[in-house]
């Protein structure tokens, strides 16, 4: 209790004091000015004198003022006032300079702005927990290593497992949604009924599913999303307990899902959940084995409280493996796997860890070339300020004071750096969400700037401070006194020594930075002059999904067969046709293939390189204009009843059957040996999954034989290609009114996709590198203007003797193209060394690139001998008379 | 900014135990406290003032004293101090552990040599 009222007297008349201190002063001067006269007054009663009582009090009491302030320090907070003291005087320090405080601010800003950005998508997509209750207890569980699970394993897992609370399942959903007379295509996800009892969250406005939602014959129920809400029903009320019709059958909006859910698929935003018992009511046209067998689906798990990770791993493993043994497959890999639930589908969490790992490494390196830089401008400050530190010195600051002063400073500069920090982060997020995603999916991602992220900025302020100041202030205040005094500024060559250091580590960066930049944008040059082996111009690209209107592997190619023959008469269409998979959009198919007479060998894979394929209506090569080099095209003639055909590129035809006719040889998927395929054609190789891939073997089979549910429409178009959407749209409407078209796009947009990550990357570290090519000739300059400045004296005797300005000069800049020297060959040494491990996203760019190096070895060396003009014409300028007299 | 010396021969909680001892017989103002010290020492003991009123701040930022305005004999105005509860057990405090010391020494100085 004691210390507690103590500490609470204390606390009041300290913070009295504080605010007070004038009238504690006051006090104190007055009490001690009683006593004085107390003392007087008792001298005059002993029979001194008056004039000789005063005399002798004031005497015995020595100092008034200093003993007043002695008296009052007792009751400040001294620290504190200090600190206010010493930022008073910082922040007047740094005004009276604002060339200085403006460019180490401003840089700052840049540095620790992009350290924010690059942690808040960080922050974004890897480190926020799922929201929902208990998230440490949530895991998600996949077959093998990140497969989906067929509907029938899952069962069979959520009813043997020993060690989860509760196992659900999930999947995304592509549907036509109609809630007046429109209808519009919308993504979804099909959830089983303890999906929301086991993330537990609570909704905003009546309930979200439950079990019995999932029971079949339960009356169809749909929770939505918040953002679906707000922008459909404008978030009223009246929502709740409204038909909802999802592919034309009627769903009861039964709640509303908490904002900023957007289900366990992130960053795909689904806009409602179902239960996975609607499913039969979603797609009446298959039978119930079908659509288990067609709807495999994505699980999340939620520990018991006496379970850890490994032992649920364990369970559910071994549970796995029952499953494959009963139904009599070999497999020695994990049939399960349970890994933490994060925002992100754990296969998407690892490269996207690797490459923000890059992309933080990259902005902590930059920041640190701008500490560097700051650093050196305050010691440039530090050296002017010898004179006014010296002084200060001499007049009783102590060492550590000074430190502190600087060091106040020095938090000033980065405090300001961190608020334009987080405006440049604010602006920059701003501009990374409204990048346009090409893909069609509805990707939504949080980049809001959070507590955490100005918690980031406000370390980043503190880690600058003492990066930036530390080495000055400990150098700074290592003032000679008389030396500083007597005018004999700079000459320290310890000062020298650090800046050259601080210079060198410099250059090196910018050179990493700039040859990586170099390297990227030439990569995404190069991606751009890669031949793609097809033509993606005047082509527009849309997709349906059949599924959702019920159609069939029968009446789907039937559809587009109309659909396409429909829209090649029409105006301003040159070719149609439809395709499983878009070109260049990174999804891709892939088989092994067995040519006739070969056997399966055991572990079901062939003697022959895997074969990447795709499903293509007639009219293909036309629309891409690839070109045929034998056999024919597909006709809608190749229909599911007709003999399977496929047509090949020239490489699987040379790797297949080297020196031989490909058109008429046969192959066959090699898990259905059985299914014979006939070779009807070859085609001019192109870029299949990624522009940047080396030439791999492919084949096409005819749509109608490989049926998609969700089709892409490519429309090659006589002008430009959007211009013939509302023809597309037309022919879908008079075909099938009720079949929403999504993702209308061109397919150069579409294909962008595939380059972009290089080309943002280009243009990050190409702006990252600019700024450290600017501050490394701030730094060159500033460490030349001081060495000359300190050097002068030694110049001015050179000159004397006879040197001629010119020689003096020259001197300066080959000073500096020393340094440059040293800083470029250590920075060519660390761009070796990493480079490579980028080879993959180069595009064939060689990481070595003799030109990227040499150019940027080139611009860093020019901007040295930019740098280092002003300070090698003052050098050569002096007058010698002016300088050695001062000296 | 380095602390300053508590000055004259007193050690510094030998001062603090002086003025809380005299605060206890009745509140005092500064110059009283000096006066009474020296007179009861004797004139032995003299406060000198460049300690007298930081000690006194000191202990009133402990908590130990307050202090308010009142008049002196002579009608002056004058900063008069008083114990708080916690001051008052302090000086019980202090008067014994100095007793202690006082007796120990006693004990290791020989009285022969004396």
């Amino acid at each position: 209790m004691s210390w507690l009222t103590q500490g609470i007297i204390d606390l009041k008349v300290r913070v009295r004091a504080l605010f007070g201190r004038r009238g504690m002063r006051e006090r104190i001067a007055e009490e001690m000015a009683t006593h004085i006269a107390m003392r007087e007054a008792t001298l005059i009663a002993a029979g001194v004198s008056p004039r000789a009582a005063g005399r002798q009090a004031r005497r015995e009491f020595g100092n008034v003022a200093a003993l007043r302030d002695s008296a009052s320090d007792m009751w400040k907070y001294g620290t504190v006032e200090r600190l206010v003291q010493d930022g008073r005087y910082g922040m007047r320090t740094l005004l009276r300079a604002p060339g200085f405080t403006g460019t180490a601010v401003l840089v700052l800003s840049l540095g620790i702005g992009a350290t924010a950005t690059v942690f808040t998508v960080i922050d974004a997509y890897l480190m926020r927990p799922l929201p929902v209750a208990d998230a440490d207890r949530v895991v998600r569980v996949y077959s093998n290593r990140f497969s989906n699970t067929s509907q029938r394993t899952f069962e069979v897992l959520r009813a043997r497992n020993t060690t989860l609370e509760a196992l659900a399942a999930f999947q995304m959903t592509s549907v036509g949604l109609r809630l007046d007379r429109e209808i519009e295509h919308g993504f979804g996800q099909i959830v089983s009924g303890n999906y929301f009892p086991l993330l537990g969250i609570r909704p905003v406005r009546g309930r979200l599913l439950s079990p019995a939602d999932d029971r079949p014959g339960a009356p169809p129920a749909v929770v939505l999303a918040h953002t679906f809400w707000q922008r459909r029903f404008a978030g009223s009320e009246t929502a709740i307990g409204r038909t909802i019709a999802i592919n034309d059958r009627g769903f009861t909006i039964v709640g509303v899902a908490p904002a900023g859910f957007i289900g366990a698929m992130a960053p795909l935003a689904s806009d409602f959940w179902v239960p996975l018992g609607s499913d039969a009511v979603l797609r009446p046209a298959l039978t119930n084995d079908q659509r288990l067998q067609s709807l495999s689906v994505h699980m999340l798990g939620r520990l018991k409280s006496d379970a850890s990770l490994a032992r649920a791993q364990t369970d559910l493993d071994t549970i796995g493996r029952q499953v494959r043994a009963e139904r009599g497959e070999s497999n020695r890999n994990a049939a399960v796997s349970v890994y933490p639930a994060g925002m992100l589908h754990t296969e998407l969490e690892r490269p996207l860890t690797a490459f923000m790992a890059v992309l933080m490494v990259v902005v902590v390196l930059a920041l640190l070339i701008v500490c560097v830089n700051v650093a050196n401008l305050v010691l440039a400050r530090a050296t002017s300020r010898q004179v006014e530190l010296a002084i200060r010195q001499a007049i009783g600051a102590g060492r550590g004071r000074l430190i502190r002063q600087l060091l106040t400073e020095n938090f000033l500069l980065a405090l300001g750096g961190a608020i334009g920090g987080l405006l440049v982060a604010l602006w920059l997020t701003r501009l990374l969400t409204a990048i346009p995603m090409s893909a069609p999916l509805p990707l939504a991602v949080d980049l809001s700037i959070d507590l955490r992220v100005v918690a980031v900025l406000l370390a980043a302020a503190v880690f600058v401070t003492l990066a930036c100041g530390a080495a000055p202030a400990l150098t700074a205040s290592r003032v000679d006194l008389v030396r500083a005094l007597k005018g004999a500024s700079g000459g320290d060559l310890r000062h020298g020594r650090t800046r050259v250091a601080f210079l060198v580590v410099q250059v090196a960066m910018s050179v990493l930075l700039l040859v990586t930049a170099a390297l990227f944008i030439r990569a995404s040059n190069a991606a751009q002059s890669i031949d793609a082996g097809f033509d993606a111009s005047h082509v527009l690209t849309a997709s349906f999904d059949l599924e959702a209107r019920g159609y069939t592997a029968e009446t789907g190619p039937a559809f587009l067969d109309s659909l396409s023959e429909r829209l090649n008469g029409a105006p301003g269409i040159v070719s149609s046709n439809a395709v499983d998979i878009l070109p260049l959009t990174l999804s891709n198919d892939a088989s092994y293939f067995l040519r006739r007479g070969e056997v399966p060998p055991t572990d079901g894979r062939s003697v022959t390189p895997i074969v990447y394929m795709n499903a293509v209506g007639p009219g293909h090569f036309r629309t891409l204009q690839i070109a045929m080099t034998s056999g024919r095209d597909f006709t809608i003639h190749d229909t599911a009843r007709a003999p399977h055909v496929a047509i090949v590129n020239e490489l699987l035809a040379q790797t297949f059957w080297p020196g031989q006719q490909a058109v008429g040889q046969v192959l066959a998927i090699a898990d259905r040996p059985g299914e014979s395929i006939e070779i009807v054609g070859v085609v001019r190789d192109s870029k299949y999954v990624t522009l940047g891939e080396d030439p791999r073997p492919f084949l096409y089979r005819p749509l109608a034989q490989h049926h998609t549910p969700r089709p892409t429409l490519l429309v090659r178009a006589a002008g430009a290609p959007l211009s013939v959407f509302s023809t597309l749209q037309a022919a879908v409407r008079d075909l099938d009114p009720g079949l929403p078209v999504y993702g209308a796009t061109s397919m150069t947009d579409a294909t962008a996709i595939s380059i972009l990550p290089v080309k943002i990357a280009g243009r990050l570290l190409a702006a990252l590198g600019g700024l450290a090519v600017v501050l490394s000739a701030l730094g060159t300059f500033g460490v030349l203007s001081f060495l000359v400045r300190s050097r002068s004296r030694e110049l001015a005797i050179r000159l004397a003797l006879g040197a001629s300005p010119v020689a003096l000069a020259r001197m300066v800049v080959r000073q500096a193209l020393g340094w440059t020297a040293i800083g470029a060959s250590i920075g060519i040494a660390m761009t070796l060394a990493v480079t490579h491990l980028l080879a993959s996203f180069l595009y064939g760019v060689n990481p070595r690139d003799p030109l990227a190096f040499a150019g940027v070895t080139a611009l860093i060396a020019s901007v040295a001998c930019a740098a280092a003009f002003v300070p090698a014409r003052r050098a050569s300028r002096q007058d010698s008379l002016v300088t050695l007299r001062d000296a | 900014m380095g602390s300053r010396k508590s000055g004259g021969e007193l050690v510094q909680g030998t001062l603090d135990m002086l003025i809380l001892t005299c605060l206890a017989r009745r509140p005092e103002h500064g110059f009283g406290i000096a006066e009474d010290v020296r007179r009861r020492s004797d004139e032995v003991l003299r406060i000198e003032e460049g300690s007298l009123y930081p000690a006194l701040q000191r202990l009133e930022t402990q908590g130990l004293i307050t202090s308010e305005w009142g008049l002196s004999d002579n009608n002056r105005r004058a900063r008069y101090y008083e114990l708080t509860p916690r001051g008052r057990k302090q000086v019980a405090v202090e008067v014994s552990n100095w007793r202690r010391l006082v007796s120990a020494i006693e004990c290791v100085i020989d009285p022969e040599v004396a």
